[in-house]
């Protein structure tokens, strides 16, 4: 081990410094990229099929590729409470208060961010 | 090509396919978080022989790793095979700039970035298709690949002295007899 870590190139060490300063650099600023808002957006297959107030509490059920997924609003934050897929990364993420949880297997992309408001910048147009 | 270097090949290709299985089974603290561990005999394989036989050994995990787990053709699939063939291809352009530019660890770690990356990019253009859910992950899933990317460089590392040793040891065992 300590012969691989001697063994490293200058090029080695300049690029795992890099590397791990961009990324750390990245999550910081990252935050800031997370969409914030008062609606729950769920889209399906890449069409917004639910917009819901992020104050009101309720539980949705949804048809997805792989079967029905159960959507949860609780106390201003949202979960993916039931999904049927292989490895349940989107009920993993539990509750999120901005942000998104994105099941790729069934297609489902649940964003918090202001739907309503796009509604209503339409109609004055 | 010898027979001897086919033999090794063949060897090599069955360790990334059997560590690219043993990797699938794992638990994982963190849902995406993937060691990439058949990346090590990659590496391996790079500095031994060629980028010819690096991209074979891995088009030859991705496809019967695949098979054989069930996802051929499959979103996983195709984002392994993007990710794979990105590396590998990334890390024989970094090995062909010279042996004292980058060492494995540095091919290493060009192999896991260009995985992730491409494997983001493929996400993105597939299956996602929200930039601000990409950006947001990416630097995350780059910590994680560099520091897995690391780990697996030092292993390599590790790999190809024992490797090139024991064909040392042939070799004078052969003179001497």
């Amino acid at each position: 081990m300590r012969n691989a870590i001697k063994s490293t190139t200058i090029a080695d060490r300049v690029l795992l410094a890099l590397l791990v300063i961009s990324s750390l650099t990245g999550m910081f600023y990252s935050r800031d990229a997370l969409s914030k808002g008062e609606d729950v957006l769920v889209e399906i297959n890449g069409k917004l099929t639910y917009t819901l107030p992020l104050s009101q509490d309720r539980e949705i059920t949804v048809n997805a590729s792989h079967g029905q997924a159960t959507i949860e609003i609780k106390d201003g934050r949202v979960k993916m409470k039931q999904a049927e897929c292989g490895n349940h990364i989107c009920m993993k993420q539990g509750w999120i208060k901005s942000g998104s949880i994105v099941c790729l297997p069934n297609g489902i992309v649940i964003t918090i961010g202001n739907g309503r408001k796009k509604d209503l910048d339409a109609v004055t147009g | 090509m010898q027979l001897q270097d086919k033999q090794q090949i063949a060897i090599l290709s069955a360790y990334a396919l059997a560590l690219h299985g043993a990797e699938a089974m794992l638990p994982s603290p963190i849902p995406w978080l993937r060691f990439g561990l058949a990346n090590i005999i990659t590496t391996a394989s790079l500095v031994i022989f060629n980028f010819r036989t690096a991209m074979m050994i891995t088009l030859v995990r991705v496809l019967l790793g695949s098979i054989l787990t069930g996802t051929f053709l499959g979103p996983a699939f195709i984002l392994s095979f993007g990710g794979g063939v990105a590396g590998t291809a990334a890390m024989g352009a970094a090995n062909s700039l010279g042996r004292k530019v980058f060492g494995p660890v540095g091919l290493s770690l060009v192999g896991a970035i260009f995985h992730n990356s491409a494997q983001l990019f493929l996400a993105y253009i597939l299956f996602i298709q929200r930039i601000e859910a990409v950006l947001f992950i990416s630097p995350l899933i780059m910590l994680i690949g560099t520091l897995t990317g690391f780990a697996n460089g030092l292993v390599s590392d590790i790999l190809i002295r024992n490797l090139l040793q024991k064909d040392n040891d042939t070799i004078q065992n052969v003179a001497r007899a």
